[in-house]
């Protein structure tokens, strides 16, 4: 039942080999995340040859000649990866030419937005959890809310928070967490539900209050339930906070620069930042997970 | 129905305990109906038993005939459709407030983030002792079960018997005088259900507990009981009650005597009458 957290990595192994299997548990994974980023590497190198024209003044070279063309329909893996290295290498980390420089600015919105999410989410289950009226009335607003398109209602918060004279962060902020408190919403509603019954009635039968009941049984046994959520909220609240700098007219943050490099045909632009956007989320979560196990775990008994 | 009269004629305690005092539980004409669209359950059906202090009670029955639920009225987890119930004089309800009562589920239903100690200061903490106090009185209930070893291993370190052991003293370090156990020893072997058996026999006597007690073993609730309430199902009812005059000090040898044998064939007895029912 809750031995979620107790679980990690690929639950499922597709394939049995005596040597396979010998093998160390991080080196079977990274032999498998590395089969499928090179099937993918496949697709998109065969894409780039048939997409591409030809540059006029094509440089000697053992690859396609197609995937140096300085303005590529779809960027070249080597492409893509160098201009990844530059924009991320290539300036000083001060100068709004090095995309660190603009995702760190993302990364403040996204985390401003993560911890809204966080004290939201946390408030809006335990009401729902305490509450059949809210149960039935508030869960059905919940899940209607992600229905509605980011981009429809960023711009609605920009100019609503705007008007009340907050601008910058905040409204980024928001909008980011607009989008990560449903994680946080539904994993602990399921997880401030998930104590067993006779573990419950055991407090019953002392008579506790339920304030008691929240802090011994409903909030520790909703741990292992929190941290795969926390996990999705804190990759939507990177996902928010890029798409609130689009309408926000900010002039830092990966959501900028890809207004930029959409508004101005910048191909290459556009890759390298949707893979530093996607590096930062990796990387975030992977913190997040290293946190995780650093907490005392527990098992399940029953 | 013989079967009222019978347990109402035999408010004998086997400890001989001056029987001024009021029953520590009295239940009278107990009803529980279970109504839905298009049937009607009869989960309790006109009983009554009345439970004088220091006896040991056991409740033996099929599934169905309303031992956990009559075990769950009393400890207030669940309401009568009709009737009365009395604990300690006063109702259920004040019982559970007055956290008048231990109750052993049938599963451990300890928490997996908290130590063995941890488990058993839960009811402690709830009533808001003290953190010294605390730990003496959950050291002291270890000790008690013979778990002052294992106090500081967590439940899934821990056999299935040890845990419901850890259960049993979280349910002692109220220090109630009454203790409702619902088929706790059930997912045990044998041979860790006696040694529990002899274990809670001697808590009984050393402790002058009042024990009520649910389970599906013959031997278990003849070994146990002062008194053996057979049940039978559909409705749940009492179908008869057997004395079982030991001394209060047993031992497992009380197993191969004519006796025991003689009650447990009684008992059996009433239990395939109850089954024959179904």
């Amino acid at each position: 039942m809750s031995d979620v957290a107790s679980r990690g990595g690929f639950g499922v192994t597709t394939f049995r080999h005596a040597r396979w299997t010998a093998l160390p548990g991080w080196l079977r994974q990274a032999a498998s995340v590395g089969a499928i980023l090179c099937m993918m590497l496949a697709v998109w190198s065969i894409a780039a040859t048939l997409v591409n024209p030809a540059p006029d003044d094509p440089e000697p070279g053992w690859l396609p000649a197609n995937w140096w063309n300085d303005r590529p329909v779809l960027p070249s893996p080597p492409q893509v990866l160098i201009a990844t290295w530059n924009g991320l290498f290539g300036y000083p980390v001060s100068s709004p030419r090095s995309l660190i420089y603009h995702a760190v600015v993302t990364l403040d919105a996204a985390l401003t937005g993560f911890a809204l999410a966080i004290a939201v989410g946390i408030a809006l289950a335990t009401a729902i959890v305490h509450s059949k009226l809210l149960d039935r009335g508030l869960l059905p607003w919940v899940i209607v809310s992600q229905s509605i398109p980011v981009l429809a209602t960023a711009p609605m918060i920009v100019v609503v928070l705007g008007h009340a004279g907050f601008s910058g962060l905040l409204p980024k902020a928001v909008i980011s967490a607009s989008l990560a408190f449903f994680p946080v919403t539904i994993g602990m509603c399921k997880g401030l539900r998930a104590a067993g019954s006779a573990q419950m009635e055991l407090l019953r039968t002392y008579n506790a209050s339920r304030a008691q009941v929240f802090w011994k049984l409903r909030w520790p046994a909703s741990i292992p339930y929190l941290f795969p959520s926390l996990k999705v909220a804190l990759a939507l609240s990177i996902t928010g906070a890029i798409v609130g700098e689009l309408p926000t007219g900010a002039t830092a943050g990966l959501g900028a620069r890809l207004l930029i490099a959409s508004y101005n045909g910048l191909m290459l632009l556009m890759w390298a930042t949707l893979i530093v956007a996607s590096l930062l989320a990796g990387l975030s979560v992977g913190v997040l997970t290293l946190i995780e196990r650093a907490l005392p775990r527990f098992r399940a008994s029953q | 129905m013989n079967s009222i009269a019978e347990a109402n004629a035999d408010p004998v305690s086997a400890h001989g305990s001056p029987s001024d005092q009021p029953p520590v539980v009295s239940v009278d004409r107990v009803a529980v109906v279970y109504k839905s669209r298009d049937s009607i359950f009869r989960a309790l059906s006109d009983v009554s038993l009345h439970v004088e202090r220091g006896e040991f009670i056991s409740l033996i029955g099929p599934s169905g005939c309303g031992k956990t639920t009559l075990l769950r009225l009393i400890a207030d987890l669940a309401q009568p459709t009709s009737g009365e119930l009395r604990v300690n004089g006063g109702t259920p309800y004040q019982a559970r407030c007055d956290r008048s009562y231990g109750y052993v589920f049938q599963s451990p239903a300890l928490y997996p983030w908290r130590s063995a100690r941890s488990n058993v200061m839960l009811p402690l903490e709830i009533i808001g002792l003290s953190a010294a106090e605390r730990r003496t009185r959950a050291d002291a209930a270890l000790a008690a079960v013979g778990l002052a070893e294992a106090s500081g291993r967590y439940p899934w370190q821990l056999s299935g018997g040890m845990q419901q052991r850890v259960s049993i003293a979280r349910a002692l370090s109220l220090q109630p005088d009454l203790l409702l156990m619902d088929e706790p020893f059930g997912a045990l072997d044998e041979i860790t259900r006696d040694k529990l058996n002899l274990h809670l026999t001697d808590l009984w006597r050393e402790r002058n507990l009042t024990v009520i007690f649910v389970t599906h073993s013959i031997p278990e609730a003849v070994f146990l009981s002062t008194r053996v309430v057979a049940m039978s199902a559909n409705p749940g009812r009492i179908s008869r009650v057997i004395e079982c005059p030991f001394p209060q000090r047993r031992t497992l040898d009380l197993r191969n005597t004519r006796q025991f044998l003689d009650i447990s064939q009684d008992v059996r007895d009433a239990l395939s009458d109850a089954y024959a029912d179904e």
